[in-house]
């Protein structure tokens, strides 16, 4: 077999890996790569596949029509992964939202435009009452947590941007490790509070 | 080896690379309390306006409370040696006076004087190491505070002089349990030594209708103490004062000559500050 030699680059062209890609290219292949890893992120964040699919087509859309600069396939792909993350968070809350107009016992807004019949509607009503009164159980159990663990909860995870452990360590004064254990401590506690309000 | 609290919050802020996504995806599967962890996580920032109102009311609680103390005794009936050991106390610190107002070279050249740094100098005067006056807790309070081997540890590290150590270990306190009076002068106190006199004022403050007098004494000498650190003087000297002012019982003991002569101290020293140059 002989090598290809300097004529025959010039008939096919630059190869894909020289030539500049489009972002439509970037995102496609990031997909292409990636696609199942995030389904089942967004899979654990809504719990729910059908929220899941939707979240992962929201996020690749956004970013498509998206502006800026994505240098290459891994960019592209960090991009679409936080993407996934802030589109499957905006379906669990919208889906919150939905249920605190759901008046216990009456049916509630449908998801998705499926056309339930009568029994599916009160499952999915029953659902989410559930959801609600457990999402006013944690915000009930995150005013009691200790003056210390709300504010590591405020400054690492509510905080717009939130902070990294190193800059609210600087912030507040407090190691790296004390706030460190005060998150946890905080997590332990909603959950644990949580688990007993379940069972 | 469960997933770390980076781990968690790089995940749920979307930070994660997505090499390390599917391995940590995989540990949720298998791991229901990193799970549990991460649903929670995702719960909060689900409902971020609403988790930060909630906050926000929770701040607005912890408004300044003012720590009831019985009603003023005659002096006449105060204890034999609560007279004698307040005698001392003052003769003690009229003694140091005039010893550094003796020794001062500034004034014996009849020169005033000069004019010195306010804060710095309170802070000169406060202590700067947890006094236990009222011993190990009593089962009563630690009944009330749930972690008889908890409060210990904690104790032993207040004591040991390592407030870091403190905070951390009553970081781990259930909210019910962390309201107990034992627990929040620790971390007071802790606060304090840890040079955060803010949060130390903010918990000490707390400590209100309910409390153990004993505690509540103890809650007003490091509070005062913290007062001092930030400057508020005013603030600092009503506390010293009721802490000084003669009552029944033997409560009145605890801290009432430490805050009869760091009173004493203060006045000093703001007068000295006072005067014209």
């Amino acid at each position: 077999m002989q090598d290809s030699g300097p004529g025959e680059r010039q008939v096919t062209g630059v190869s894909r890996a020289e030539r500049k890609l489009s972002r439509a290219e970037l995102v496609a292949a990031a997909v292409e790569q990636n696609r199942e890893i995030w389904v089942r992120l967004a899979l654990r964040i809504t719990g729910n596949p059908y929220d899941a699919e939707d979240a992962v087509q929201e996020a690749v859309s956004r970013v498509l029509a998206g502006a800026g600069n994505l240098p290459d396939v891994e960019s592209a792909g960090r991009y679409l992964t936080r993407s996934v993350n802030h589109c499957a968070i905006d379906r669990v809350r919208a889906r919150s939202r939905l249920t605190s107009f759901a008046e216990p016992g009456e049916p509630g807004p449908r998801l998705g435009g499926v056309d339930a019949d009568q029994e599916d509607r009160l499952v999915l009503d029953e659902e989410k009452t559930a959801q609600a009164a457990q999402v006013k159980e944690m915000l009930r159990h995150l005013k009691e947590l200790p003056q210390a663990q709300r504010e590591a909860v405020e400054l690492l995870v509510l905080r717009e941007p939130p902070l990294k452990l190193r800059e609210a360590s600087e912030l507040t004064g407090a190691p790296i490790s004390t706030l460190h254990s005060r998150l946890q401590s905080a997590l332990g506690n909603l959950r644990k509070m949580l688990s007993e309000n379940v069972h | 080896m469960h997933l770390s609290t980076e781990d968690l919050l790089d995940l749920i802020h979307g930070d994660t690379h997505t090499a390390d996504l599917d391995e940590q995806l995989n540990h949720m599967d298998r791991c229901q309390e990193c799970a549990d962890a991460h649903a929670v996580l995702v719960s909060l920032q689900a409902h971020r306006e609403e988790a930060l109102e909630v906050l926000r009311e929770a701040e607005a609680d912890l408004k300044p409370n003012t720590i009831p103390f019985p009603k003023q005794a005659p002096r006449a009936s105060r204890g034999w040696a609560g007279q004698h050991l307040r005698l001392a106390a003052t003769i003690a610190v009229a003694a140091l006076l005039a010893v550094i107002v003796w020794t001062s070279p500034i004034l014996q050249r009849g020169e005033l004087v000069p004019a010195v740094d306010l804060r710095a100098e309170l802070v000169n005067l406060t202590t700067d190491q947890f006094i236990e006056t009222i011993g190990r807790p009593s089962s009563d309070a630690i009944r009330r505070a749930g972690q008889e081997q908890l409060l210990d540890e904690a104790r032993q590290a207040l004591l040991a002089g390592q407030p870091e150590r403190v905070l951390e270990l009553l970081a781990d306190v259930p909210p019910a349990q962390s309201d107990a009076d034992y627990f929040r002068l620790y971390t007071g106190v802790a606060h304090y030594l840890a040079g955060r006199s803010e949060d130390a004022v903010t918990t000490l403050e707390a400590l209100g209708d309910g409390s153990d007098s004993a505690i509540l004494r103890q809650a007003c000498w490091y509070r005062a103490n913290a007062l001092l650190r930030l400057g508020q003087t005013d603030d600092s000297l009503q506390i010293l004062d009721d802490l000084a002012a003669p009552r029944l019982g033997t409560e009145s003991l605890l801290f009432g000559f430490e805050a009869e002569a760091l009173a004493s101290e203060v006045r000093d020293l703001l007068a000295s500050t006072d005067a014209p140059s």
